[in-house]
């Protein structure tokens, strides 16, 4: 659009992504981070870091200065690290089984579906649809829910059964949905719903901890 | 304690930073370390965006 390269677009989608985050440092390694596995493309970062901090200043001084989800209070604890570990453990895993999960529906079931191009969308909405009749967390993007979980109110959430199950599965229903749409896939939906997860699984590993040890975590985090 | 984000996205220092700046408590830093190194180790070579091009 602006006679960029392929390459500086790439650039400049993950500059905004910090921005939108109020997140300036982070956005601009996030650029330099992002496009490569195991990588860093060093070039990147010092014109990323001028965007990202033009962008914070102008997206901020819109909305706001403060954290995306608020401050965090508590003193920091020697001892809360192992469980920290496991956490680190879970993530990892359930990274896994969802780019997996992902990646299947993608290229195996949506592409070997004998319909029509224009009929797959809808198929996939309509799945999309029937979860969310029942999980509605799982349509949209998310952040207030995910806003409403970090701060503990659990009463506007429909209680099924008890809250490790569902959180847990509430993390997969949200990978079914972002499956669903994976005709229309995007990289901003896809950290979108990464956040939710790690959000979600958070929270559920944090109340499963609260309960084991309740004198090192504590539940208004 | 709750905003340990993805590392399957393959971005570990951009993720760790950016659980600082979102919360605004640096007390979570270390433990965020932690947690996403760990979890980077784990997810091994899969990935959520293909076309994140391998350079060794």
């Amino acid at each position: 659009m602006l006679g960029l390269s392929e390459k500086d677009r790439e650039k400049i989608l993950a500059v905004g992504i910090g921005t939108i985050f109020k997140a300036p440092i982070g956005g601009a390694i996030l650029a330099a981070e992002i496009l490569y596995k195991a990588d860093l493309q060093v070039d990147i970062i010092f014109p990323g870091l001028v965007a990202s901090a033009i962008g914070y200043s102008i997206f901020g001084s819109i909305v706001g200065f403060t954290p995306v989800f608020g401050f965090y209070q508590q003193q920091f604890d020697p001892f809360r690290l192992p469980l920290y570990a496991i956490l680190g453990i879970v993530c990892g895993i359930v990274g896994v089984i969802y780019a997996k999960i992902f990646y299947y529906f993608k290229d195996h079931f949506f592409k070997n579906l004998k319909l029509n191009i224009y009929l797959k969308p809808v198929l996939g909405m309509f799945i999309t649809g029937i979860i969310g009749m029942a999980f509605p967390e799982i349509l949209g993007i998310g952040y207030g829910w995910l806003q409403a979980v970090i701060d503990g109110k659990f009463q506007i959430f429909n209680t099924y059964g008890t809250f490790y199950i569902i959180f847990h599965i509430f993390s997969f229903y949200k990978d079914n949905i972002y499956i669903f749409y994976s005709r229309f896939w995007s990289f901003w939906r896809c950290i979108c719903t990464s956040l939710f997860i790690g959000g979600f699984l958070g929270v559920g590993m944090g109340i499963v901890f609260h309960d084991l040890f309740p004198s090192l975590v504590h539940t208004n985090t | 304690m709750l905003s340990l984000f993805r590392a399957a996205g393959k971005a570990p220092i951009a993720v760790t930073l950016m659980v600082v700046e979102t919360t605004g408590s640096y007390q979570l830093l270390p433990a965020c370390m932690l947690a996403v190194a760990i979890s980077y180790l784990i997810s091994g070579d899969v990935f959520i965006y293909k076309s994140q091009v391998k350079i060794m």
